[in-house]
């Protein structure tokens, strides 16, 4: 729950963000299964509400657009948005739909934050690979994170680097993966 | 009234837990987690909860050591429903 949901997971617990450096940036990992079928039991137990608490409106009118396929799109956002947690560290008193999972037409998809939990990640960019197959949903996050000294700069600049921490627009630089959602044959 | 609340979040927590072993085994500050409740089971809790009570968890109590045992989800629960 933050979430309860990736502060619950032991896993969310373990220090991801200075598994690598590249320069002077901190780059944080995160990844998370989900069994599609425990998605669906969740809707079926919480109609509605299991929807509402976690995703956006926008991430559910994507998942429902899929018709029979909406338990495997809801366990992949679910998937993303814990990996997230785990790559920025930040895994306690989050709320889910600050967290959101967009996709553009072509199919690629990204994250974007809002709110607090923008704030609280600060500048960094996101990047976001999700698939699925039979039962499983799976997403994999990195999360990149100027140096404090390249975080003013570019706060100072407000060019390049869009910051996290802007609660209105969406905040979080983009690194479109060619695949949102994929089902290996 | 705490025995009540207690017996309401461990059928809870049979229900939606997804415990490895019989949650009438675990004391009530036994750690959850360690008993294997996942990261999605526990939100399966935490919404079952905010049902069987009628209140819903604010952000700040979505954390790990609220939901970590039941001894913690009964003070997490007597303080929103005021108990």
């Amino acid at each position: 729950m933050r979430s309860p949901a990736a502060t619950m997971d032991p896993l969310a617990t373990s220090d991801t963000s200075d598994l690598a450096r590249d320069q002077g940036g901190r780059i944080g990992v995160g990844i998370d299964l989900v069994e599609v079928s425990q998605i669906a039991e969740s809707l079926r137990l919480f109609p509605e509400r299991f929807a509402r608490r976690l995703f956006t409106p926008a991430e559910v009118e994507e998942c429902a657009r899929s018709g029979a396929g909406a338990p495997g799109r809801f366990a992949a956002r679910f998937a993303a948005k814990e990996a997230a947690m785990k790559a920025l560290g930040i895994t306690e008193g989050v709320d889910w739909r600050e967290l959101e999972v967009i996709r553009s037409d072509g199919g690629a998809c990204a994250l974007v934050l809002h709110g607090a939990l923008a704030r609280r990640a600060g500048p960094c960019t996101l990047a976001l690979t999700i698939s699925q197959a039979g039962d499983l949903a799976t997403a994999v996050v990195l999360a990149e994170r100027p140096a404090a000294i390249r975080a003013v700069a570019s706060r100072a600049s407000s060019a390049s680097n869009a910051p996290c921490s802007s609660a209105s627009a969406p905040s979080v630089s983009r690194l479109d993966q060619p695949h949102c959602e994929s089902n290996p044959s | 009234m705490n025995d009540e609340l207690t017996a309401k979040i461990r059928s809870i927590l049979k229900d939606h837990a997804r415990l490895t072993k019989p949650v009438d085994t675990l004391g009530d500050g036994a750690d959850l987690y360690q008993a294997g409740m996942t990261s999605h089971s526990s939100v399966n809790v935490m919404l079952a909860l905010e049902g069987a009570f009628d209140v819903e968890f604010p952000d700040q109590m979505l954390k790990r050591s609220v939901f970590e045992s039941v001894s913690a989800m009964r003070a997490a629960i007597a303080t929103l429903t005021g108990r």
